[in-house]
């Protein structure tokens, strides 16, 4: 797939924050590129400089969204935006809304409006275009919110915590709008903190912490470079001493969840006989079950792993 | 990074369509007008309805105890008639069941007595007409001829002998539409502020700056706005003109005697002050969009008070109407923060030469060019400070970051 977003080593500093510190990725045409990283990581100042909003203090950010425009400059009408900062005008009618975000976008009038109701019939809110957005629900001001980031059908759309804001059946109906999205042409960069809705639609996942890339790839390659195997979640009675987990050589990690639980990172393609038999003996066992890794599972281990580096610079 | 031209004039135009039209009610400019209509007709109505009350023929009952004959003016709304003293008590009757109006009983020009039910508004008429005929008999009494009367309270000429031509002197008709003009610009100014102030930090407050900024530049987004505002301030000027008019034309048909000046109505003129009153709402509005640019919460910040500046140079432009052609309202038409009000001031009173006009049209013009300019490159700068409000110190020095 050819790249249709080139960032290369940017950086933004805010007084002596190094708010995104030399940042490089790519992103390719038709796939989901999740961005991923805790709260302060870079993810939002990262996707403001892609925007244009605020510009890199170093390094550079090229589109490659029509063999036409050699600037690699994209065109307002190329990108989608659904920024974290969310808000629109309340006391306007819906399709007003919209229409005037789509023209600004560069769409015409009818154009705007006919993609309005459109997006407006699907997320089931086309009866209530001429109300005022401040009557809707919060979930109903999100989809308004989402559909003025999109209506003008950008090739390249950045949804920056598109999931915020939803009960679990709208996360769902998203999941399948941003799916359907892409399978029609649109790239998308989305940044989000659900990591079990990022895992079922991520082409590409980059994890960054303190502004810098700490994994990049897919999500099957992070799991291999990760601790992509099983964990056990164990329950039980007591107090037991868990010292013993950290000598055996099928445990990459554990994590006391809480009193009474534990969660022990498998090494893969390791023997469990010999730590099975040491947990029985060990720790009065109420339940055993083993999981998948999950992308949650993988990003929390390597902040921490990021973390400890620092720690230790 | 993406290509946002700022000088995309038709964008431009949808952001000052959508400001426009946010903002403009047609139905409430035709209610001001209806209301405007309504108050003054009560007024103006109402007023000579009192009037007509006030001038209905009085019936007063002299009962004259002297040898003087009282003759009363007959142009006055004053009906008389003559009575004996005995008929006091009879009259007081009548007077009580509202029969008549008052009783004046009459012994000498300084023992005059006025029976009334209530204060009557025809007093002064009672006490002009017996003060007439009291002077009347004092200058029979003294024996002077009526021509040396005449010489005595003769009033001083003096004749006028200029060494320049002078200027035509306003009317006082032209001054009071003046006068009218600078209230109407300065509703329209701070209306139009008003409306700034809200459409700027109400997009900051509801966090749309970035939705929108994602799309079309700072400057776009700004120029739209001032565009948009202007042509407000503009269609609440018209707005209010119409209303003054009906105002003054109602009054007139109720005997007010006010009238708008032959000259006002020239459309030379109206041409005139309409460009000058566009350029100054597109000023004021450049200036405070990059003020309220820096503005997080209006209702919390200092520097919602700076939307007072634009009465000061409004406050000059009243002393114009005094003298419209000294040196210093000459200047202060060149000034840009005064000019338009000046300007607009003099026009309606005095001749204005073409030059000055252009001087102060290009003035003003250049002045509001590099403002829009300062106002773009403040508002991208203070863009995404939420929850902060920059200090004029930051606002400065990224103002000579963003020129180097």
């Amino acid at each position: 797939m050819e790249v249709i977003l080139k960032v290369d080593s940017i950086l933004k500093q805010f007084g002596e924050l190094k708010a995104v510190n030399h940042l490089s990725f790519d992103v390719r045409k038709g796939e989901i590129f999740a961005l991923l990283g805790p709260n302060g990581a870079g993810k939002t100042t990262t996707v403001r400089m892609l925007m244009d909003i605020i510009k890199p203090d170093d390094g550079t950010i090229e589109f490659f969204l029509s063999d036409s425009n050699l600037s690699r400059k994209p065109l307002p009408v190329q990108l989608g935006y659904l920024p974290e900062e969310r808000g629109l005008y309340q006391e306007i009618p819906i399709i007003r809304t919209l229409e005037y975000m789509g023209v600004i976008r560069g769409m015409n009038k009818i154009d705007a409006r006919k993609s309005s109701e459109m997006w407006l019939s699907k997320l089931e809110l086309l009866d209530r275009k001429n109300e005022k957005l401040s009557v809707l629900s919060k979930g109903n001001q999100q989809k308004v919110q989402f559909i003025s980031s999109v209506l003008h059908n950008p090739l390249f759309a950045i949804l920056d915590e598109p999931f915020a804001g939803f009960d679990p059946i709208n996360q769902e109906t998203f999941l399948e709008i941003i799916k359907e999205m892409r399978d029609k042409g649109t790239t998308i960069l989305l940044s989000a903190h659900q990591m079990h809705l990022v895992e079922k639609i991520a082409d590409k996942v980059l994890l960054i912490n303190n502004g810098k890339n700490i994994a990049e790839g897919t999500i099957d390659e992070i799991k291999k470079t990760s601790f992509a195997g099983e964990k056990l979640l164990i329950t039980f009675e007591g107090q037991p001493e868990f010292s013993f987990f950290q000598n055996d050589d099928a445990v990459e990690r554990f994590e006391v969840i809480k009193e009474g639980e534990i969660k022990v990172f498998l090494r893969q393609r390791k023997s469990l006989s010999g730590l099975l038999g040491k947990v029985a003996s060990n720790i009065k066992i109420t339940s055993v079950k083993t999981e998948h890794v999950t992308l949650h599972d993988i990003f929390v281990d390597k902040v921490n792993q990021d973390k400890e580096r620092n720690d230790a610079d | 990074m993406q290509i946002k031209n700022d000088n995309n004039v038709k964008l431009v135009f949808e952001v000052a369509k959508w400001e426009f039209k946010r903002w403009f009610k047609i139905k409430e400019q035709v209610i001001t007008i209806l209301v405007a209509s309504l108050i003054s007709l009560l007024f103006f109505g109402g007023q000579t309805l009192l009037k007509e009350i006030s001038d209905k023929e009085k019936k007063i009952a002299i009962i004259n105890n002297s040898k003087i004959q009282l003759q009363f003016n007959k142009a006055t709304n004053l009906k008389t008639s003559v009575n004996k003293n005995h008929q006091l008590d009879s009259l007081k009757e009548a007077l009580f069941e509202e029969r008549i109006d008052g009783i004046l009983v009459f012994n000498d020009f300084d023992n005059v007595e006025l029976f009334l039910n209530r204060e009557p508004s025809w007093l002064n008429t009672v006490k002009e007409a017996l003060t007439l005929e009291r002077q009347k008999i004092k200058i029979e009494e003294s024996k002077i001829p009526p021509e040396q009367l005449e010489d005595i309270f003769k009033q001083v000429d003096i004749k006028l002998s200029y060494t320049v031509q002078p200027k035509e002197q306003s009317a006082s008709g032209e001054k009071f539409a003046a006068g009218i003009f600078i209230g109407l610009m300065l509703i329209g100014i701070f209306l139009g502020l008003a409306y700034q102030f809200v459409a700027i930090t109400g997009e900051k407050q509801l966090r749309i700056t970035e939705v929108i900024v994602s799309a079309i530049s700072p400057q776009t987004w700004i120029d739209g706005k001032i565009l948009g505002i202007s042509f407000l301030s503009l269609s609440m000027l018209i707005t209010y003109s119409i209303t003054s008019i009906v105002f003054i034309y109602i009054s007139f048909l109720f005997g007010s005697g006010w009238s708008i000046p032959i000259t006002i109505a020239d459309p030379l003129l109206i041409v005139r002050l309409f460009i000058f009153s566009l350029a100054g709402f597109f000023f004021w509005n450049t200036f405070f969009s990059a003020i309220a640019a820096t503005i997080n919460d209006p209702n919390t910040s200092a520097r919602g008070s700076l939307m007072m500046v634009p009465a000061i140079p409004i406050a000059i432009a009243f002393f114009t109407l005094g003298n419209p052609d000294s040196v210093a309202m000459k200047f202060l038409s060149l000034f840009p923060l005064t000019s338009v009000p000046v300007i607009s001031t003099r026009i309606v009173l005095t001749e204005v030469g073409i030059i000055e006009m252009f001087a102060s049209l290009i003035l003003l013009i250049l002045s509001t060019w590099y403002l829009r300019k300062a106002a773009g490159k403040i508002f991208a700068l203070s863009i995404l400070m939420y929850g902060k409000e920059p200090t004029w110190k930051e606002i400065s020095k990224w103002f000579s970051k963003s020129n180097k």
